[in-house]
């Protein structure tokens, strides 16, 4: 049995021409343990699969038309609003792309931080919780704890920030981390660390991982197995040796293709 | 911090000259002058006591001079005498900003204790049935005239129900009255003011409190605070209310002139003892001493008042921080 199914799921957008079907009717399975990359070009509706797997489609505008999304056996999509919050943050997280707006600009970082601990292990004493966040802060390679604890987002730098990020979503030890378009809007330097931080974690710590990227080398790079959508929809999934060899899809082949003729150092 | 607001103080000095310069010159170009009042209507004064009138309140000499012998006065606080009733017209505002400030404040914190859980229910419940009554009833507030609002009130509780007093601050046997009953008669005095002056900004300030938290929901790190397992209530509370409420520090800073100058409607309906009326008379009298004093008070607290707003808004929020 798959850690998490995806069922024929469909999302749409309301936007003042009409109905915009972000995703269409999308299925996959992905494995424990294994790391999965879900490409395409923006607006293929890639981020939106994040989206409802996360239960924030409402924030966008969006609404999950149908579909199921099973974790284990909960199809988290039938499952009521409260039920939901015990299972993100603790056994499913997320980070998102270009980290700069993703931490509250008024709340300083380590009472965001020390909050993702306490709302999954109510009964834990303030020094537990610091301590906690401590050692995943150490887990994402920030030295600097108390400086960092008591700053604002602000002052912090765009690699800080996406590792703070990454700290708030494996302090719970989740099992799957999703992590949409994790190196957008970070120079390649930075780019390169925080792919390798989040490499190191999953074999530290058994994580499954779901990478949503329209970068071809990531996915080829550092996945098992490779989804390539289109126009919300899944047009080719297989393991990503045989995806990017030998494409059967047309289109696939077109993108394949762009991505060899490009230099190396494009991110 | 200090040092800002230290600077701000300073730079506020050539403010509060240019304010006087125009509170000057807008009374000095008006037409009509206290002695008209008192001739002009009048015919037993004659020509040469009007005279007399004239130099008696130095409105013969050349404007610089008024001017000049005006300022020097006003920097120990002496605005001149009421040319009404001879009082000093420092000591007539001392007598009336008490009231207005009184009134304005519970009106201010009336407006906020309604409209902000008002204005951030209607934005979590957004086009509930909650929301849409509640936007209803906003436009209509909003709609509807202060003074006759007022009145339709005054007509209702006042006279028809008999619930409560329709004018004035204090009954007339205030003096007699005990601690406790003067507390009481003070507030059953402003039961009616209080709710007329909130009408209006109740219907603005939560639509700004509902559009802000629409605005803020909306934003990157409420998608983290939700991925975190945090339930509805701790992002809204947490992570959103602050947000949408710090522009709210700008627009009550905003609203201080108000809190200070009073309102002439709300004021003169109520026979409210108040900034607003007295100002309202005196500019119907041409009395320079007290128009001038309230203009340049007012000025003065509102400059302190928006130094106040600023150094609350960059405390409030950590990416401000003045140099």
């Amino acid at each position: 049995m798959p850690l998490l199914s995806v069922k024929n799921l469909s999302v749409e957008y309301k936007a003042s021409f009409g109905v915009v079907k972000a995703v269409d009717g999308v299925s996959f399975d992905v494995e424990k343990g294994e790391v999965f990359a879900i490409v395409g070009r923006s607006g293929s509706g890639k981020s939106s699969v994040a989206s409802a797997i996360m239960r924030l489609t409402d924030i966008d505008g969006a609404q999950i038309k149908s579909g199921e999304i099973f974790y284990r056996e909960t199809d988290l999509l039938k499952l009521s609003f409260d039920d939901t919050r015990k299972i993100y943050g603790k056994k499913i997280s997320m980070i998102f792309q270009d980290p700069q707006s993703y931490l509250n600009p008024v709340i300083k970082v380590g009472k965001q931080i020390e909050e993702a601990v306490k709302v999954h292990n109510p009964k834990l004493s303030k020094s537990e919780i610091k301590e906690r966040a401590a050692s995943a802060l150490k887990k994402v390679n920030l030295d600097d704890m108390q400086r960092i604890f008591n700053s604002y987002s602000h002052r912090l730098s765009g690699g800080q920030k996406q590792r703070i990020l990454t700290a708030m979503a494996i302090i719970n030890e989740p099992e799957i981390l999703i992590a949409d378009e994790p190196t957008t809007g970070l120079d390649a330097a930075v780019q390169k660390q925080i792919l390798d931080l989040i490499k190191e974690l999953k074999g530290k710590m058994g994580l499954t991982l779901i990478i949503i990227t329209h970068n071809l080398k990531i996915a080829e790079k550092h996945s098992d197995k490779t989804a390539v959508m289109r126009s919300g929809k899944i047009i080719e999934c297989a393991p990503s040796k045989e995806i990017f060899k030998n494409p059967k899809n047309e289109y696939v082949k077109q993108l394949t293709n762009v991505s060899y003729s490009l230099p190396e150092q494009m991110p | 911090m200090f040092t800002y607001i230290f600077k701000r103080l300073i730079y506020s000095i050539p403010i509060i000259l240019g304010i006087t310069v125009m509170t000057f010159a807008v009374m000095f170009f008006t037409p009509g002058n206290p002695a008209d009042m008192v001739a002009d209507f009048n015919i037993k004064v004659s020509a040469e006591s009007k005279e007399r009138l004239i130099k008696l309140y130095g409105l013969d000499k050349a404007w610089y001079e008024q001017y000049w012998n005006w300022l020097k006065r006003v920097v120990v606080l002496d605005f001149g005498n009421s040319f009404r009733d001879g009082k000093p017209a420092s000591k007539k505002i001392a007598e009336r900003l008490p009231a207005t400030i009184l009134l304005n404040v519970l009106s201010i914190i009336l407006m906020l204790c309604i409209s902000i859980p008002v204005g951030v229910y209607s934005a979590v419940k957004k086009y509930s049935l909650f929301d849409r009554v509640l936007t209803a009833i906003v436009f209509t507030c909003f709609s509807v005239p202060v003074f006759w609002a007022a009145l339709m009130l005054m007509t209702v509780f006042g006279l028809w129900l008999g619930w409560l007093p329709i004018s004035g601050l204090t009954s007339f046997e205030f003096g007699e009255f005990s601690f406790f009953e003067k507390i009481l008669d003070l507030c059953r005095h402003l039961i009616l003011p209080v709710f007329v002056s909130t009408l209006g900004s109740f219907a603005v300030m939560s639509r700004y409190v509902r559009s802000g938290m629409l605005d803020v929901l909306k934003q990157d790190y409420i998608k983290t605070a939700y991925s975190k397992g945090l339930s509805k209530r701790q992002v809204v509370f947490n992570h959103a209310l602050k947000n949408a409420l710090l522009p709210l520090i700008t627009i009550i800073g905003l609203s201080i002139p108000g809190l200070i100058g009073g309102s002439f409607i709300i004021e003169t309906i109520f026979s409210y003892p108040g900034m607003g009326r007295l100002g309202y008379e005196a500019i119907m009298a041409r009395d320079y001493p007290v128009i001038m004093g309230i203009g340049v008070i007012s000025a003065f607290l509102t400059l302190l008042g928006n130094i106040i707003a600023d150094v609350l808004y960059a405390s409030a929020d950590p990416r401000i921080r003045y140099k």
